[in-house]
């Protein structure tokens, strides 16, 4: 599942365009927008905002094997172009001094800039770094739900030192919308990454029948996890295992016999 | 290709990170406050991160020379290590650096001179007697010269530090730096092989065994001492055999008389290194394998371990001499 935030209504707009997401009329925490593999939310405006939108969005999505997250939205620059675009490398947040830093793993087709979180909208500029007011809040909230691999703020500058009228909502909509296919082919890298995450998990459902078939102490859970995750990443079907196992009833006996199937296929490596 | 490369900001205007920022010149540079920051928070993933790694260029400021642990060594009385940098470039799956630091960054500590100053005290604590220093424990002591330089710096320093020893341990091929100077016979370079069936399977990125065995052998032409290290030995069923051959391989091009020492030990993990580890790997088969829990150690049942090593040393002592064997007995 792939997770974006934004503060605002109008830099959301190009992403739930682009990817036809629907409105959920059954949540009323914030506005949610879904398809089958993504979801977006409207935090409003700030770092709090951000960091609960967040945290209710994680525990919506809780049942996920993995989640991804992308931050998107307007910033303040020195001097960059109004309309460039930008992957934030360091997130300062201006209040704590804490420093957060997205990890970078695949190639990124934007251009790189540490950002300052801000309390307060703000008309100082820093050649530096870019200035907004969400970052740290949706950062720190995200990394207790995913890894930092999986976290990223992509920031649109809106306003310089040159130019810092605040720009109307369909523009900022515009200003965003030039760079949803590079928006998009960053989160398909990013959805890719995910993926090596979810195809170590078990599925939940696997996973639920396995324990089905007997009484599994919690010490017995950890152990079968750990046979069931190898034995499915090498191939097995979770079915036919269930109808191996399927005559033994004890959870010991299970294990036992998963066991030696995963000793089997183990021995040469 | 490293993702990124974060720099302290004390070491910005280091010369080293001067000449290290050249050779990345395409890559973002990220200024830091000190490498913790990105290196030790909990929300990483090792194994994702290993795909591309970032560099973080960093000073060490304590704790830059440690005591080996007890047993480790090579016969010397007194045994150091010491880490320029902390994880490798290379991805070996029985490697405890996966399950040692939250994240898989290289970092470099560009403070050398630090470290030759700790290494001259330690020196002087023990004089006269030899003290030995072990660089490959935290990374792998070659493999990253051409961007760390660390043997251009420490090999002529350990050269005219007398009673000082310098083991370099790699799996690289990286010995241009040491041909270009002469040879030391306090400086031992110990190249770390696994036969070829379990190096094809878990030695990811690691140059070919024939390379190595090349780079070995034009180094001790030169004069260089070497050092072999079989660690660690993996089971699988032709286990024997493929040892054998490789041992072959190796002896048909070295002169044994030229090896300085040998070691060996199978694979074995901390306890809770092994856990970490399996957590990040659920589909890798070495952590499925048959394997017990002895002395804090995941390794293999005390038998088979005993009969791997036996079924070696058999085979090494047709080659070497028996002065030169040390067995690993790092975590026992």
């Amino acid at each position: 599942m792939l997770i974006w935030i934004a503060a605002l209504h109008c830099e959301a707009k190009p992403v739930i365009d682009f990817y036809r997401l629907k409105k959920s009329p059954a949540h009323r925490g914030f506005d949610l927008y879904q398809n089958d593999d993504m979801c977006l939310v409207v935090s409003g405006i700030g770092k709090t905002s951000a960091a609960a939108a967040t945290a209710w969005v994680a525990a919506l999505q809780s049942t996920c094997a993995s989640t991804a997250w992308i931050n998107l939205g307007i910033a303040g620059a020195a001097s960059h172009e109004i309309g460039s675009a930008f992957w934030v490398s360091k997130i300062t947040c201006k209040s704590t001094g804490q420093n957060y830093y997205p990890v970078p793993t695949f190639s990124i087709d934007f251009n790189i800039s540490a950002c300052t979180t801000l309390d307060q909208a703000s008309n100082e500029y820093q050649p530096s770094t870019l200035y907004e007011m969400e970052a740290s809040g949706f950062f720190a909230t995200a990394t207790r739900f995913s890894s930092a691999e999986l976290i990223h703020c992509l920031k649109f500058v809106s306003d310089n030192q040159h130019q810092q009228s605040r720009f109307e909502k369909a523009a900022i909509s515009t200003l965003i919308n030039q760079h949803m296919e590079t928006i998009d082919k960053f989160a398909k890298n990013l959805q890719l990454l995910n993926q090596q995450c979810m195809n170590l998990k078990i599925d939940n459902t696997v996973w639920q029948s396995i324990l089905e078939q007997a009484r599994f102490s919690m010490t017995q859970q950890a152990q079968l996890k750990t046979v069931l995750g190898y034995l499915l990443s090498q191939g097995f079907d979770a079915e036919a295992l269930c109808q191996q196992v399927s005559q033994r009833t004890s959870s010991r006996e299970i294990l036992k016999q998963l066991n030696q199937i995963r000793l089997d296929q183990s021995r040469n490596l | 290709m490293v993702s990124c490369v974060y720099v302290e900001a004390a070491v910005r205007d280091h010369s080293r990170t001067q000449k290290i920022l050249d050779r990345y010149r395409q890559t973002p540079v990220v200024e830091i406050e000190h490498h913790g920051e990105v290196f030790n928070p909990r929300a990483q993933n090792f194994r994702l991160q290993k795909s591309n790694p970032a560099l973080i260029i960093s000073s060490k400021h304590q704790r830059r020379v440690m005591s080996a642990p007890e047993g480790y060594g090579l016969g010397g009385q007194h045994n150091y290590y010491f880490s320029h940098m902390l994880n490798c470039l290379y991805d070996c799956r029985y490697c405890f650096l996966q399950g040692m630091y939250p994240s898989a960054h290289q970092v470099i500590f560009v403070n050398y001179e630090d470290f030759a100053d700790s290494i001259t005290e330690a020196v002087e604590l023990h004089a006269p007697d030899p003290v030995w220093f072990f660089s490959g424990y935290d990374c792998d002591s070659l493999a990253y010269e051409p961007v760390t330089r660390f043997a251009e710096f420490f090999v002529p320093f350990i050269a005219r530090t007398e009673n000082s020893w310098l083991e370099l341990r790699t799996k690289s091929t990286q010995i241009r730096q040491l041909l270009k100077i002469e040879a030391c016979q306090r400086v031992v370079t110990a190249f770390s092989f696994t036969e070829a069936y379990s190096h094809a399977k878990l030695e990811h990125g690691v140059p070919s065994i024939a390379k190595r065995i090349e780079a070995m052998k034009a180094l001790s032409e030169a004069g260089w001492p070497i050092g072999l290290r079989f660690d660690p030995l993996v089971y699988h069923d032709n286990f024997t055999q493929s040892f054998a051959r490789l041992i072959e391989q190796i002896f048909s091009s070295i002169d044994a008389s030229h090896i300085h020492s040998v070691s060996l030990g199978t694979f074995r993990l901390p306890k809770d290194n092994f856990r970490q580890i399996q957590r990040l790997y659920p589909d890798e088969a070495l952590f499925a394998q048959k394997l017990e829990l002895n002395n804090a150690m995941m390794g293999y049942p005390l038998s088979q371990e005993q009969t791997m090593i036996n079924d070696c040393e058999s085979l090494l002592m047709k080659y070497i001499n028996p002065e030169t064997y040390f067995p690993c007995e790092w975590y026992e």
